[in-house]
């Protein structure tokens, strides 16, 4: 694959041609098709979905439906009807959590982990402080990795839940999920899996995986901001209470009471975000149409890269040497990460620092705040070696010898 | 850079002035953090008859935060809460690039005006000076 034709899909890299963008972690470049699907929707249907009967909202409501099809297919889910669109991961993670809330009581247990990103556990310390549910912080390993048989040895019939991450949007590990899953199905446990940062970067099948439900969002994976899905196997989306209620959901409706309409509308409630699903499609089929072994060879070898370089700079410390996909996670002894990030900022070097929405993963590497440079097919070469020689200008900048 | 991390600024972050809590029981606390980047900074103050005989440092952060806070001590020590207010306020209007008064405040602190082209730096310089100002406006109260 050239690096160039690819490149040449993001009309942002065309725009600012000198940046170096290492923080599609926070949110990826857009793709050009997705854009342009946005805008064809804005300028030619621009109308609701799934009311009206004229020849524009049939279009939109064709289109909003096509991603539905798209999305199916790209987490190979075993019907159309378990994809639920939602605004992004985070309201994902909170309907079923908001469901949950109405069942657990202070007999069950919540499992989760220190590695999680604040929109994975933060609704299950509220469940767990509302229902008086037990929450169980699964054990990590040296290297903050989860330690599997660790969690597997908690799991148990008081089991309900285990809340986890696909891929740990800081240290970059791929959670090994098929041993938890089954063992939490032994006790009637439900796995539910924050696939944010695992949708850009590994392929996803939830019935392989064999998880109950499933949250990313759309603007990780090259597509629109305000859109996420929520998976989840079909007879347990029927028994999610829906967190909203009102326009496009309801079957009948009386001065006291309502019926909801069968899956997915009874989780779709009002005017959905219709443009940014419409350009969720070709995001999502722009990953398809890649070589996705080809893509992760290559932003390894970048990611190696920039390891191996940054670890050549005194006093830097890289955190994920052992990253499993394209994130690295550093630090500079002595050097406060936002005065890293303002050098890196000066010279076009697009970085995330801070706590990167995970601060319980801070509290285990000891530092409350780190530098985040995430990799992704756009980068090259040049936008590693730039980070590395400005992380060491800055390094000399503050630091003597 | 260089406008941004001015030799002054670097001074008071290697060199911190007045860091360092007293053990005194009247002296009031305040604790302000910058949830966005983790940043946390503890101010320590102790007026005698409405002038602010002591203040003191202590907390985490970048460069601009912790050099801030040091010239935030220097910047206040001895003035009455009326006239620490208006010197903080004077801070707030610098590093947004507005016009301040010369006169009132202490040269040191007019070394953040390069803040202004950095918004993103902006709460952490003022992350002391919001604590100091929440504990004067406690002692006004009072």
């Amino acid at each position: 694959m050239n690096i160039k034709d690819l490149q040449a899909k993001f009309p942002a890299i065309l725009k600012y041609p000198k940046m170096s963008y290492l923080d599609s972690a926070a949110s990826s470049l857009k793709v050009q098709d997705a854009i342009d699907a946005v805008k064809h929707y804005y300028e030619d249907e621009g109308s609701n979905v799934g009311r009206g009967t004229y020849t524009m909202e049939m279009n939109a409501s064709a289109a909003y439906e096509a991603t539905r099809k798209e999305v199916q297919s790209f987490i190979h889910a075993a019907h159309e009807d378990e994809i639920i669109f939602t605004k992004g991961t985070t309201q994902s993670l909170n309907m079923i959590a908001y469901s949950y809330a109405h069942i657990l009581t202070k007999e069950d247990e919540i499992i989760t982990t220190e590695l999680e990103h604040h929109a994975s556990f933060l609704p299950w310390v509220r469940v767990s402080n509302e229902t008086g549910a037990t929450l169980i912080y699964a054990p990590l390993k040296e290297d903050l990795r989860i330690d599997v048989d660790g969690l597997i040895n908690k799991i148990h019939s008081k089991t309900k839940i285990i809340a986890i991450t696909m891929v740990s949007n800081v240290m970059g590990y791929v959670t090994p999920l098929q041993a938890i899953i089954k063992k939490a199905h032994e006790v009637g446990a439900i796995v539910i899996c924050d696939a944010a940062q695992a949708a850009p970067h590994i392929p996803i099948d939830v019935q392989r995986l064999d998880c109950d439900f499933l949250a990313f969002s759309g603007h990780k994976c090259f597509g629109p901001t305000g859109v996420g899905v929520l998976y989840g196997k079909r007879h347990l989306l029927q028994t999610l209470k829906p967190m909203e209620v009102g326009g496009g959901m309801v079957a009948e409706v009386t001065h006291t009471s309502f019926t909801t309409h069968e899956l997915p509308l009874a989780l779709e409630a009002g005017t959905p975000p219709i443009a940014q699903v419409i350009g969720l499609r070709p995001a999502l089929a722009f990953i398809k149409s890649l070589d996705q072994a080809w893509v992760h060879t290559y932003t390894m070898q970048l990611y190696d890269d920039a390891v191996k370089q940054l670890q050549s700079i005194k006093d830097v410390i890289v955190h994920n040497p052992t990253s499993d996909t394209p994130i690295v996670t550093f630090s500079v002894k002595g050097v406060h990460a936002h005065d890293i990030q303002s050098f890196l900022s000066e010279e076009d070097i697009a970085v995330r620092a801070g706590h990167h929405c995970a601060k319980l993963v801070g509290y285990k590497l000891g530092v409350n705040a780190t530098v985040r440079a995430s990799i992704h097919l756009y980068n090259e070469k040049k936008d590693i070696d730039a980070l590395v020689r400005v992380v060491k200008k800055a390094r000399d900048f503050f630091l003597e010898n | 850079m260089k406008d941004l991390y001015r030799q002054v600024i670097m001074d008071h972050y290697k060199y911190p002035r007045n860091k360092g809590m007293n053990l005194d029981k009247d002296a009031l606390m305040i604790h302000l953090n910058n949830p966005s980047c983790g940043d946390e900074i503890t101010v320590q103050l102790k007026m005698n008859q409405g002038h602010i005989e002591s203040i003191k440092h202590e907390g985490t952060g970048c460069s601009i935060c912790c050099a801030s806070a040091s010239v935030m001590t220097q910047a206040l020590i001895t003035h009455s809460i009326d006239e620490s207010l208006t010197i903080i306020q004077q801070f707030y209007e610098l590093v947004k690039g507005m016009p301040y008064n010369t006169d009132i405040l202490y040269k040191d602190a007019q070394a953040f005006s390069g803040v202004k082209d950095f918004p993103a730096r902006i709460k952490c310089a003022t992350l002391a000076w919001k604590a100091a100002e929440k504990g004067l406006n406690t002692f006004k109260e009072e």
